[in-house]
């Protein structure tokens, strides 16, 4: 169930992406290439939270109808940085991890794991399904006076395309 | 470029200019309003900024071709030379300086003011400030981790002294000793060992993280502080612990103390104010750049708006001179219809309100003026009617005596066509009319003789059928407008003639009454003094007395004849009217002469004669006059020869004796038909004069020649009865 390699994308990239199915349902593994800007760094230095959305879709090609989706999963992390404790912090909700450097931050954000996509019944065999996948940075959470710089700036628009591939269990 | 190009339609370019600046406007008012407002409410302004800077674009380029289409408009006007179209440039371009100054002007000033504000907002002393505060506050705590550091490494090595059955009473009695909030001691791999706490609160101790695990396996002190949420500041220690016994594994001492919570707070205060300070800092380019595009689209909206409706404005405003302009042309064409007044209480309004009353007034005046013509033009129709339909001649001359009309009659009168002569003076007449010669000259000579006032006179002129007689009367026309003379004439020959006939009839009935009662005593006398004497006397005496009797008798016979003649000359019977037919009347007449002319009368008479209405013993008279002239006039010829022909001719019936004698003596062709103008030795000279008399009692015209190579000519002609009677059938008929 392993994907393809995605083409470079500007700033994250895809690096793997798979759908794995364990007792409980289908989990989703995937690996990303994150490099941020030199200007994302800054702000994150200067304490400004960035937001980093993962989605992901899945759905069954149908050639007689509307495509169906068949399971969709979207997550919100937020990368900080405490100017006081000069710890960064990744935050999952209410969860939270400290890290006490930025590369660190980044591996465990490079890293992601999203239990639970689908159950265990979900997808029938035979079948094919593609998956789309994608991680960029969540503009519309930056503070205001950032996101009118981040119209249309490529420093400011960090994401990876979506990444699809088929999956048939 | 078609100069009529603009005029086409004018009124759906303005139509478009006008809801498309209508349009531009409450869009770019919309977008700004909306821009303004999301200036202010960051949800909004984030949700909506990129939509409405479309939209403001949008707007903008909407505006921006509006402007370009009424640019075109224009210049295409420029070049047709539109009236207006200069004065439409000139109010557009100062329109747009005096929106384009002050705008450029505030534009410039608001981004100055701008930028300077935002940068004031950045002070290297603020900077500075906030950054020593955060360090501050930092300094502070790692102070406060490093004594907590030094109090871990004592109670280390206290613990480390001791066996680890004790370590869990130690732990309490060192973290109170040390005044710790929190002291755990795990196990290597984690476990809790002991746990004491001084507050209720926090039963379950905070695990350490994998990173200061890491570091405790190297033997190393961690230290750190960590922000706990919902729990504030706390600093974390993990000492490693050293055991004496390899049997046991190592351990690790964890110390956990709150910073106080004035100080936690207080550093937070600064870590937030220092965060949002390099927020701001940070995003101020941004600001700037929205706040420039904000106020750039603004003024963008604004000058555009601003010039298109200096074009609307500038073409109302040139709008009036456009209909004013209209207006004269039309008035010069002669078109004075009213032109539609502009609505507007000022000058402009004014002005084509003047301009509608004042062509108003031309059009009244025309009227009159063409109501005046035609009265004029009626007034001089019958005038020429009257003049046409006049008997008499009217001849009118201009104060130079030049010819300037003369009316119908006087043309068929003197059988002269006057319209070659208008212009010309009397004088020159005889040029092209040599017939007028006597009468230009008295007409000319009359008027030079009276220079004022009227005159009258007669004046003959020879026709080549015998003399006209005119009579003229001239007037000088009161000086005036329209001076000049009129000559007014009549052609009397006829009533002349009628007169000189009545008065010879008079003549010749007293004449005959006062001759002939003497005649017949005369006679009487003669008869007895031959009766009485012839036998008295001797023969040779009575001879002489016979002869002389007879003389006597025969002249009182001839004279009574002549009496006779006068007689007959002058009364006037009744004539008995009835339908004749001429050729039988010719003949009958013939039956007298047949004798006397034998063979010389050749008959030429038409056989179908119409009819004529006459007298039958009065034209018998004329048809014996015609004959005995011709008898007459045959006297010395050696063969005579006399034709009597009928015909009809222009609806007349014509009757013509034609002989070959001694003819007409040239001068008495104009005086044939006067009385006793003879040319026949003891002829009356009546002849003709009863002939002509008789026949112009019927209506028609004698006429005489003479014909070459000898032998005169006299034609009759007599109006034929057939005219009147068909007429008088068909009335008849049309009335049954």
């Amino acid at each position: 169930m392993a994907a393809p390699i995605a083409a470079h994308a500007d700033g994250i990239e895809v690096r793997k992406a798979a759908l794995v199915a364990a007792e409980d349902g289908y989990f989703l593994e995937a690996n990303f290439d994150i490099t941020l800007t030199h200007t994302l760094e800054e702000a994150l230095s200067k304490g400004v939270p960035l937001y980093f959305l993962l989605e992901f879709e899945l759905i069954r090609p149908r050639w007689y109808w509307f495509n169906e989706k068949v399971a969709n999963a979207q997550q919100q992390y937020r990368l900080s940085f405490n100017a006081l404790t000069r710890r960064y912090r990744v935050s999952l909700g209410t969860l939270y991890q400290n890290f006490e450097s930025l590369p660190e931050a980044m591996g465990f954000l490079s890293r992601i794991r999203l239990p639970e996509i689908a159950e265990s019944g979900a997808l029938s065999k035979g079948t094919s399904y593609t998956a789309a996948l994608r991680l960029r940075l969540d503009t519309s959470q930056l503070p205001r006076p950032f996101q009118i710089s981040a119209v249309g700036s490529r420093e400011w628009s960090v994401g990876s395309d979506w990444h699809r591939w088929t999956v048939s269990p | 470029m078609n100069p009529g190009a603009p005029k086409i339609r004018p009124a759906l370019s303005s139509a478009v200019v006008r809801y498309g600046l209508i349009l531009c406007v409450g869009l770019g008012a919309i977008a700004l309003f909306l821009l303004a407002t999301a200036s202010t409410d960051p949800a909004l302004f984030t949700e909506l900024y990129r939509l409405l800077l479309v939209l403001n674009g949008t707007v903008a380029v909407m505006l921006t071709a509006l402007v370009l289409y009424q640019l075109f408009t224009l210049r295409r006007k420029l070049k047709a030379g539109v009236f207006g179209s200069k004065l439409t440039l000139r109010l557009v371009l100062l329109f747009a300086l005096m929106a384009v100054l002050p705008g450029a002007l505030l534009y410039g000033m608001s981004v100055q003011f701008l930028a300077r504000s935002i940068e004031s907002w950045f002070e290297v002393r603020v900077d500075k400030a906030l950054e020593s505060g955060i360090n501050l506050s930092r300094g502070m705590l790692d102070n406060m981790l490093q004594d907590l550091a030094a109090k871990g490494d004592t109670m280390a090595l206290a613990l480390s002294t001791r066996p680890p059955a004790e370590h869990f009473a130690a732990l309490n009695a060192l973290r109170e000793q040390s005044g710790v909030q929190e002291a755990t001691l795990f196990s290597g791999r984690g476990r809790v060992l002991a746990f004491s706490s001084n507050e209720s609160t926090g039963l379950i101790p905070e695990p350490p993280g994998a990173s200061a695990l890491r570091q405790i396996r190297l033997q190393k002190t961690y230290s750190a502080v960590e922000a706990i949420p919902e729990k504030g500041l706390y600093l974390r220690v993990l000492v490693p612990v050293h055991v004496l016994s390899l049997a046991d594994e190592p351990r690790v001492l964890q110390l956990l103390q709150p910073v106080p919570q004035q100080l936690a707070r207080d550093a937070e205060v600064v870590r937030s104010g220092y965060q949002e300070y390099q927020e701001l800092t940070l995003s101020r380019r941004g600001l700037k750049r929205a706040y420039g595009l904000t106020l750039t689209l603004t003024l963008l909206l604004a000058l555009l708006s601003a010039v298109a409706l200096a074009f609307v404005l500038s073409d109302r405003l040139s709008a009036p001179l456009g209909v004013l302009v209209e207006g004269t042309r039309a008035v010069a064409q002669g078109d004075f219809s009213q032109r539609a007044a502009v609505a507007s209480s000022d000058e402009l309004g004014v002005l084509t309100q003047s301009f509608n009353s004042m062509t108003l007034q031309l059009a009244e005046a025309r009227a009159q003026a063409e109501r005046h013509q035609a009265a004029q033009a009626q007034a001089r129709a019958y005038l020429e009617s009257i003049l046409a339909n006049l008997s008499a001649g009217v001849l009118a001359f201009d104060e130079a005596l030049h010819l300037r009309a003369a009316n119908p009659s006087a043309s068929g009168m003197l059988g002269v066509d006057f319209a070659p002569l208008i212009g010309s003076a009397p004088a020159r007449w005889a040029e092209r009319e040599p017939g007028l010669t006597e009468l230009a000259r008295q007409i000319q000579a009359a008027f030079e003789r009276s220079d004022r006032g009227e005159w009258e006179q007669q004046v003959e002129r020879p026709l080549p059928g015998g003399t006209q007689l005119l009579l003229l009367r001239g007037t000088r026309l009161p000086q005036g407008a329209e001076g000049g003379c009129v000559v007014v004439f009549d052609d009397i020959t006829h009533l002349a003639e009628a007169q000189r006939a009545a008065a010879w009839a008079e003549v010749a009935r007293r004449l005959a009454h006062e001759i002939r009662n003497p005649l017949t005593p005369i006679q009487l006398s003669a008869e007895r003094l031959q009766l009485k004497l012839a036998g008295k006397l001797a023969d040779a005496d009575a001879e002489v007395l016979a002869r002389s009797t007879q003389t006597i008798v025969n002249q009182v016979a001839a004279l009574k004849g002549m009496v006779d003649a006068f007689s007959q000359y002058g009364r006037t019977p009744e004539p008995s009217m009835r339908e004749l037919d001429l050729n039988a009347l010719t003949r009958e007449v013939l039956t007298l002469y047949e004798a006397s002319l034998g063979t010389s009368v050749r008959l030429d008479l038409s056989p179908e004669l119409p009819p004529v209405v006459g007298d039958a013993a009065e034209l018998r008279q004329v048809i014996h006059n015609l004959l005995q002239n011709s008898q007459d006039a045959l006297a010395d010829t050696l063969e005579p020869r006399i034709t009597i022909a009928s015909g009809v001719a222009d609806g007349t019936v014509q009757l013509t004796v034609t002989d070959n004698g001694c003819g007409f003596a040239e001068h008495l062709m104009q005086r044939a038909f006067e009385p006793y103008v003879t040319t026949k030795p003891g002829g009356t000279g009546l002849g003709l004069v009863i002939v002509k008399k008789i026949v112009e009692e019927h209506g028609g015209t004698v006429a005489i020649a003479n014909v070459a190579p000898r032998g005169a000519r006299v034609t009759l002609r007599l109006p034929a009865a057939a005219a009147q009677d068909v007429s008088r059938k068909s009335a008849a008929q049309a009335k049954v």
